[in-house]
């Protein structure tokens, strides 16, 4: 089963954000680990997470390096400490996010 | 080999038509090579799953999702900045400097009036926002290999003070060219430390590993500045050069041990031109009439201005004492501009410029470390570094917390020299913010300037 766009909009930085915090990652592999650990909930459309990352990137959240992979140029992306805090304010916005949501889908 | 070249070119037409969607065009190459390694690990994966190169391309581009999508988002992020409070905390300045002159000219003692200083403050108001309009269109990266004849020019100018310069109350020399003033230890003090930034920016780019030689061999570029400074006596200029140089030092990572060989050998060679002069004994009265003050003992001639100067802050009161009560200053110096901002229009005033100063100075120093370029990261961060120097120095000395050094806080001055340099300074990190999200971190050859706060 698929989530909706909005739902997945919302959290797709923590998202990225916990994945780079695994171990660093350039944008396929990301996505390929997301679909897997999310059993496919999670099926970003790829061309979207480049300016997600980028976005990430501008806001010193992640960093990034450049090296040669298959013949090709690889972009490689790792969390920084900046990107670190910023994940765990926005887990623990989810988590209270979680926690009055399911409040208020129990009183129902 | 036809079909080959058509199928191949199903991946390219793709990340063509995203590339061509994107505004930002020095980002356009390190997107294009990012979704090409993308397409392609898919298009490899597809096939190693037993689908064909054809429907493996299609395949690995329906995933990607919608060109425009994409090249719209891409151009959401990197899209150019503009600086709006930034710009506001410059405007509130100079607004607050054009009352201040009209204050001086209208409340002073003396024969101020005829002097004319508001309307040439004004006049150069106008060519401090044509240059900075300028320095903010022109991309700072053109600056880079312009060191050599920037240190040329600031050399040339200095030669030119002194042979047909005036020398004006002692120390300093002064180029008249018609009504404009050109104040050389001024220009040349921001001209030699902005030359030798590039010049060891572009040493570093091309050397990221220095050897101690090398490490050595740079800061002798360094002192000849500090000569030219103190045969002129300007004391002031020597030492905002001397910390300016340190910075550049330090922004550009050279070893401690570097830093503190060039730093000790400036300034004893300074020491040394210093004690040779006739004025040197006047600077060491200064000096020691500012320790007596420190330690309290107060003379009465060498601090009598400083506490003038604290008195009429007192006066001033949250409101200020307008435009017809005049302060009594003998001779309002541009560093007094904010005392006869304070004492006209109070305190409250006075917050409110120190307030801009430091919100300005915040947003400087936190701008340059959003910049993902080296160059432009540490151009902005020796700029944010240099006009916090005189705005301590400033304020600093009204407080005698530093000897009264003749200091001017940025863009609040009657000096024409002051404004220009401040509004082309200013207007340069402003180009450097508005191009900081359209630029790539690493360039083919400038990647490797070793830049604090990033590493390499």
């Amino acid at each position: 089963m698929k989530v909706s766009k909005e739902m997945l909009k919302g959290s797709t930085v923590m998202l990225v954000l916990s994945m780079l915090e695994q171990q660093p990652m350039y944008g396929y592999q990301l996505i390929k680990r997301l679909d897997a650990q999310s059993n496919g909930v999670f099926a970003l459309k790829e061309g979207t997470l480049y300016p997600i990352l980028h976005a990430l990137e501008n806001e010193g959240h992640v960093e990034a390096i450049w090296s040669e992979a298959e013949g090709r140029a690889r972009k490689t992306y790792y969390i920084t400490d900046k990107g670190k805090k910023q994940l765990q304010e926005k887990t623990e916005e989810w988590k209270l996010f979680q926690v009055s949501l399911n409040r208020v889908i129990g009183e129902t | 080999m036809d079909r080959e070249e058509n199928k191949r070119s199903l991946l390219d037409s793709f990340v063509d038509q995203v590339e061509a969607g994107i505004h930002a065009q020095e980002m356009r190459a390190s997107i294009r090579a990012e979704l090409e390694d993308h397409l392609y690990n898919q298009v490899e994966e597809q096939m190693d799953k037993g689908m064909s190169r054809s429907k493996a391309e299609a395949t690995a581009i329906r995933h990607m999702g919608s060109v425009n999508t994409i090249a719209e988002k891409f151009n959401i992020v990197h899209r150019t900045r503009f600086p709006w409070l930034f710009w506001g905390m410059i405007a509130i300045l100079l607004l607050v400097s054009t009352l201040g002159i009209w204050a001086v000219q209208h409340t002073v003692n003396g024969n101020y009036a005829v002097r004319s200083l508001l309307d040439r403050h004004l006049v150069f108001l106008g060519f401090g926002l044509v240059i900075f309009i300028i320095a903010s269109l022109i991309d700072y990266r053109w600056w880079r290999n312009k060191g050599w004849l920037l240190y040329v020019t600031a050399t040339g100018l200095f030669g030119s003070g002194q042979l047909i310069g005036d020398e004006v109350n002692g120390t300093g020399y002064w180029i008249a060219i018609g009504a404009i003033a050109l104040d050389v230890g001024f220009l040349t003090t921001f001209l030699f430390l902005f030359a030798i930034f590039l010049i060891i920016s572009q040493y570093r780019a091309e050397y990221p590993e220095l050897s101690i030689r090398r490490e050595l061999v740079l800061p002798f570029i360094g002192i000849i500045p500090v000569l030219t400074f103190v045969i002129s006596s300007q004391y002031y200029a020597v030492v905002v050069y001397l910390l300016g140089f340190i910075l550049i030092l330090f922004i550009h990572s050279f070893s401690l041990k570097a830093l503190m060989i060039g730093a000790i050998t400036a300034i004893t060679i300074g020491v040394l031109a210093f004690l040779s002069l006739p004025s040197y004994q006047i600077q060491i009265e200064r000096l020691e009439a500012w320790g007596n003050h420190l330690l309290g003992h107060h003379t009465r001639d060498a601090s009598a201005l400083l506490y003038h100067l604290q008195d009429l802050f007192v006066q001033a009161g949250w409101w200020g004492k307008g435009w017809v009560e005049r302060a009594d200053i003998p001779y309002p110096h541009s560093d007094h501009i904010l005392v006869v901002i304070v004492y006209a229009f109070g305190w409250i005033v006075g917050l409110g410029v120190l307030v801009a100063l430091l919100g300005g100075l915040t947003w400087l120093f936190r701008s340059s470390y959003q910049v993902k370029q080296r160059f432009g990261r540490g151009l902005m961060l020796f700029i944010s570094c240099y006009v916090t120097i005189p705005v301590i120095f400033n304020i600093g000395g009204l407080i005698g917390a530093v000897p009264m050094n003749g200091a001017t806080l940025p863009l609040l001055s009657y000096g024409a020299n002051s404004m220009l340099i401040w509004m082309f300074a200013l207007g340069i990190c402003t180009n450097i913010y508005m191009r900081k999200d359209t630029l790539p971190q690493h360039e083919a050859r400038w990647d490797r300037t070793v830049v604090i706060g990033k590493g390499r």
